[in-house]
């Protein structure tokens, strides 16, 4: 019988399959992070979009032409369902704020920050890690433009907070977001998840 | 001499620095920073009009578009 986690390594194989993780926005780091960890072998995601697929998604994004005009949510969830059809995901199609991401995200300890605006993502972190004890959030800042992939790396900046990214490359529409750069970005944050699940550092 | 540590350097302290003005000096916008100050996030807006005391521990982080 198919068992999707054959490959896994036996030390990761219980952990992944116990963990639940938020991935807050399904663009370019949050579909591609979702993806790498349900083939890693999550047990349960809880995905967070308002958006819809379109055209300018394609070059980065883990969808197709058929998604197009279909939340975001729901497409990445078919995707996901269509790795591994004992993944339990969870969809919610709604934008996230100040005032609702507690309530939404408090009950998780680990929160993967995929956002595109660097103000979303300060306000999602800042409202986040001041209200919720006991949550770490594994974030992508700084995977625009052309940069060697090199400049990508995965550093603790606070406590309970991760930064994967070059830190410094901002978005603008000549600057452009290339599909490597995201990917390697959203392997390091999905990577990092897969640490913190395992409970230490991976060797 | 007065002093607080910025993301884990030490740092001389000239009396009466805000968060405001520190994230001014650094040349950040504030709606795109997170902050800790002595192990406690807070956001932006509840932390600017604080004054920086003696031996603070503040790290800052300012995040930029893409995703």
């Amino acid at each position: 019988m198919y068992k999707h986690t054959e490959r896994c390594p036996e030390s990761l194989k219980s952990p992944l399959q116990k963990a639940h993780v938020a991935v807050a926005g399904a663009g370019g780091l949050g579909s591609n992070v979702a993806v790498l960890l349900t083939r890693a072998g999550i047990g349960t995601l809880s995905l967070f979009d308002y958006d819809t697929v379109e055209y300018s998604n394609l070059n980065r994004q883990h969808y197709f032409i058929q998604d197009l005009t279909h939340p975001k949510t729901d497409a990445l969830k078919r995707h996901l369902l269509n790795i591994n059809p004992e993944l339990v995901v969870h969809t919610h199609q709604v934008k996230l704020d100040a005032e609702n991401a507690p309530d939404l995200l408090g009950a998780f300890d680990i929160v993967v920050e995929a956002f595109d605006g660097a103000e979303t993502k300060a306000m999602l972190i800042s409202t986040l890690l001041s209200q919720c004890p006991n949550m770490t959030i594994v974030s992508g800042s700084g995977m625009a433009g052309t940069q060697g992939a090199e400049t990508i790396k995965t550093q603790r900046v606070m406590q309970r907070l991760w930064v994967c990214g070059d830190m410094t490359t901002d978005y603008t529409p000549a600057v452009g977001l290339l599909s490597t750069r995201v990917q390697l970005c959203a392997a390091h944050q999905a990577h990092k998840v897969i640490e913190l699940i395992s409970g230490g550092t991976l060797r | 001499m007065m002093y607080y540590r910025l993301n884990g350097r030490r740092e001389a302290l000239p009396a009466g620095l805000t968060i405001k003005t520190l994230i001014e000096n650094l040349g950040y916008i504030g709606e795109r920073i997170a902050l800790e100050i002595n192990g406690d996030v807070l956001p932006y807006t509840a932390a600017k009009d604080r004054t920086i005391s003696h031996e603070d521990k503040i790290e800052i982080v300012c995040f930029v578009g893409g995703g």
